[in-house]
């Protein structure tokens, strides 16, 4: 394959923001019809360099070559015309409109003529069918699965004629199946000629899918493998710079433990009905794990019990032997609850509000933040600073806002600051979704630190890995129901795999 | 902050290029106008007294404006608010004539501030209540209050002297001008320490939205309603609070106009301040010192070309307004004005 010419050439680019480099003299080339994968630490630099590729971010200096022409790309406007599509970290998808009118949008930016619906779909039927893609076009995206809006953002670039399509962490918000589906996908994508860029954490999926690996370090390339002959081991320690280890994991010993939270016959109100008689109760000092294929129903879960009196349902919440279940957010805070919520970005962080000022968020009523209602700036500083310095968050900044860190970054910025001082209990949603193999390790290891400190955790992953390797007790959630419960020592990825699809033990 | 300022000299600089231009291409001299325009603004003492007294009011509105979008909320409503709170002050100086100025101004304030901050506050409740958007409500408030204003002045507060619609004047416990060391300084320009007042309450202002957990929550709200609903902040009271301190913000403006000059409510006596409030608040990105900046701009601008109409013989009074417009226009573009931004 690597003997065709390459479909885009990278040749020394650099991007500074500020006096900092984020890409440093990065030079590569991707034939066409390859799969490349791209892997390296939280804020090594790997989602600017897409950026520049897809005309996003322009190069402080180098060139980008594209069929072997000096390209010089101003905006992904540029880049779409040029062949060249991004699908990014977060979703760009209007909720409200349709899988139809999303991509009748997109094309509002490639060209400016009236399009019919009729031909748009008829077109896109056929992609459909090309490809093995099935998604519902006429729904809106907000109802879809992530991983059939992500079959979205698929077909917007080949709609749009893409021959080079760039992925920043597909796989982060995908469920076991839907990364099967979607591998299977970017295979056919393959055959039939196209180039594909993969960006990744999970160094098993980035073996099993692409043909190269580059592997990025503080913005440089520092390694460059063919897939077949590296392995998993290798790529780790190429990450991060040095030998990586993962530690075992203990279960805590639980047999005459209180009980600190507990669900009773949890249901939604409404008749759609997400929710069917949830119950379970979390221990002092246990993790519970709740796996189950996105979508059926930990959303509704985590919000029920995160905001009873908002998000009503039937059933009964108990938190520290009180009945929570007409409790505020703030009231449930104040009794030593912390959050993590889903979706980072849209629920837990302030994107152009500085990263000091976002460690303040949940933690408003705090007395060590606030005193008569003035905000202890100094304090806050400070205390910020020593969580963020545990968690290796880089730039370690307070000042940076927050839409100037990675990915990965902005996550552990929300980690810190949610685990920061022991909470009693805690919701974690997709706890170490986009950091990397370190990061993992140290929230890993903060989530059970919580547990020693006779806190609670309540783990909705769709990560099996870290469930298996967290949980105490794990309960698999399919259609909002509770369908089978695993404690520490019988999980197996076949049974919980085959409850989360709908089947029998 | 360096920055904005500069940006801001530069919009001007253009601003007036512009100016210049539509006045040679009316027939008068540029340089002419250019003369009466500064004289007119700050010409003597009391012109730039009057400046700064049509910049007071704008202050007010301004940080009503402000308050509510930093909360999230676009408030319309700052002419209602304005239009209720002064008549409340105005009718407290009536109902208690003989308080002494220094309780009864500061109580008559407070009370246009807790009616001006209760009408602020409806439409921060239906928004909770029936998620109305508050733009249609703010409207929809400002002609209920024009509507209840004028009732109340022509029927119940009508001055028994006089033909036109406006209030019996307040007693001089309340009505200081005399004694305003503002005035006094200004040659009589009319002018007042609710000018002070009004520095003092943008600083105010500032402090609480940046120092303080309200103004913290406030901003959050503003920027993310999710992420503040997760973080445990209650949108629905800090909603409310933002606009009935929006309200109360907006009232303010009878310490200039009724307390400060006029001695009396008249009918109709807002040129639409809480509508140039909008103007004076984006102007200023909502910052509260900001708003003291652009306020004062668009008072001496006012001031400026108010007189274009007198002095020259082509500018007429609309395009005095024109050229005003251009300038505050060339001072927008300015200061939005990024770097390499495309479209
Ligand atoms: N707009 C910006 N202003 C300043 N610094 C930035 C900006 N965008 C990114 N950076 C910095 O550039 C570096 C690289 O960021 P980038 O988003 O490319 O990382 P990444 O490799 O994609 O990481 P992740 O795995 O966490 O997504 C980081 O240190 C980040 O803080
Ligand atoms: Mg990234």
């Amino acid at each position: 394959m690597s003997n065709l010419s390459p479909v885009i050439e990278a040749k020394n680019l650099s991007k500074a923001f500020g006096s900092f480099y984020a890409n440093e003299n990065i030079s590569f080339s991707i034939p066409k019809g390859e799969i490349l994968g791209i892997i390296g630490e939280n804020g090594a630099g790997k989602s600017t360099l897409m950026k520049m590729l897809y005309g996003q971010l322009r190069p402080t200096s180098g060139q980008i070559h594209i069929d072997g022409k000096e390209t010089s790309l101003t905006s992904p406007r540029d880049a779409i015309a040029r062949g060249i599509g991004m699908v990014h970290q977060h979703f760009m998808l209007a909720e409200n409109h349709s899988a139809l009118e999303n991509i009748i949008l997109a094309l509002g930016i490639a060209s400016f003529r009236l399009m019919p619906h009729k031909s748009v779909r008829k077109r896109l039927e056929k992609l459909c069918s090309e490809f093995g893609i099935s998604v519902d076009l006429e729904k809106p995206v907000g109802e879809l699965s992530v991983g059939q809006q992500q079959s979205i953002e698929i077909l917007k670039l080949l709609y749009l004629d893409s021959n080079l399509l760039i992925f920043d962490e597909p796989t982060a918000v995908l469920s076991p199946n839907e990364i099967e589906n979607f591998f299977t996908i970017l295979r056919g994508l393959r055959e039939a000629g196209k180039t594909i860029v993969v960006i990744s954490h999970k160094l098993k999926e980035i073996l099993s899918i692409s043909d190269r690996v580059i592997v990025l370090r503080h913005g440089k390339i520092v390694a460059e493998r063919t897939t077949k002959e590296t392995n998993l081991g290798e790529l780790a320690d190429l990450m991060v710079g040095a030998h990586f280890e993962r530690r075992e994991v203990i279960a805590s010993n639980l047999s005459a433990a209180t009980t600190v939270f507990e669900v009773k016959d949890l249901s939604s109100i409404e008749s759609d009905s997400r929710l069917k008689k949830i119950s379970f109760r979390v221990r002092e000092g246990e993790i519970l794990g709740i796996a189950g294929v996105e979508g059926n129903g930990q959303s509704e879960l985590i919000r029920a019990l995160m905001n009873p009196i908002k998000y009503r349902a039937k059933g009964e919440i108990t938190f520290c032997e009180k009945n929570v279940s007409a409790y505020s957010t703030l009231e449930l805070r104040s009794l030593g609850m912390s959050i993590l919520p889903e979706n980072r970005i849209k629920e837990a962080v302030i994107l152009d509000w500085s990263s000091r000022d976002n460690f303040l968020l949940g933690h408003q009523n705090k007395k060590e933040f606030i005193k008569n209602s003035w905000i202890q700036e100094q304090a806050l500083g400070e205390k910020a600073l020593a969580a963020y310095k545990e968690y290796d968050l880089r730039p370690l900044s307070l000042t940076h806002h927050l839409s100037e860190f990675s990915g990965g970054n902005q996550q552990k910025i929300v980690v810190a600051r949610e685990l920061w001082n022991q909470p009693k209990f805690i919701i974690a949603a997709h706890p170490t979704r986009g950091v990397d193999i370190g990061a993992i390790e140290r929230i890993h290891l903060a989530i059970q630190d919580v547990k020693k400190q006779k806190g609670s955790v309540l783990l909705i992953s769709s990560d099996l890995d870290e469930l298996f390797r967290l949980s105490d007790r794990l309960l698999v959630i399919c259609g909002g129901l509770v369908r089978g419960s695993f404690t520490k020592g019988e999980f197996s990825e076949e049974k919980v795999g085959r409850l989360m699809g709908g089947g029998q033990t | 902050m360096k920055d904005a300022l500069l940006k801001t000299l530069a919009g001007l600089i253009f601003g007036f290029l512009g100016a210049a231009l539509i006045s040679w291409i009316v027939g008068e001299s540029p340089l002419f106008v250019m003369k009466v325009m500064f004289e007119s603004a700050f010409g003597s003492v009391y012109n730039f007294g009057l400046s700064l007294f049509y910049a007071t009011p704008l202050i007010f509105t301004g940080l009503s404006v402000a308050i509510a979008f930093h909360a999230g909320l676009f408030n319309i409503g700052a002419e209602g608010q304005l239009a209720l709170g002064a008549l409340a002050a105005t009718c407290f100086a009536l109902w208690f004539p003989s308080l002494s100025p220094w309780l009864g101004i500061p109580l008559a304030l407070l009370f246009g501030a807790i009616i001006g901050g209760f009408w602020g506050w409806i439409a921060g409740w239906l928004k909770e209540k029936r998620g109305s958007h508050e733009v249609i409500t703010t409207i929809m408030l400002n002609f209920i209050a024009a509507a209840i204003v004028s009732w109340l002045v022509t029927k119940v507060y009508q001055s028994p002297i006089v033909q036109s619609p406006e209030t019996a004047e307040i007693s001089e416990h309340y009505f200081i001008q005399e004694r305003d060391p503002l005035y006094q300084i200004f040659d009589g320009a009319p002018i007042s320490i609710a000018l002070l007042f009004a520095i003092g309450l943008a600083i105010g202002v500032w402090v609480l939205l940046f120092k303080t957990k309200l103004g913290f929550e406030i901003r959050a709200l503003g920027k993310s309603e999710s992420t503040a609903e997760v973080s445990g902040i209650s949108s629905s009271k800090v909603r409310q609070i933002a606009m009935f301190l929006a309200g109360a913000c907006a009232s303010f403006v009878s310490f200039a106009e009724i307390i400060g000059s006029a001695g009396k409510y008249r009918l109709g006596f807002s040129p639409e301040y809480g509508f140039m409030g909008i103007a004076v608040a984006l102007l200023a990105r909502n910052n509260p010192i900001g708003i003291l900046f652009s306020a004062f701009l668009f008072g001496a601008l006012h001031k400026g070309a108010a007189d274009l109409d007198i002095e020259t013989e082509f500018v007429t009074r609309d395009l005095s307004l024109v050229i005003q417009s251009l300038i505050l226009i060339a001072v927008a573009i300015a200061i939005e004005w990024k770097k390499g931004r495309r479209a």
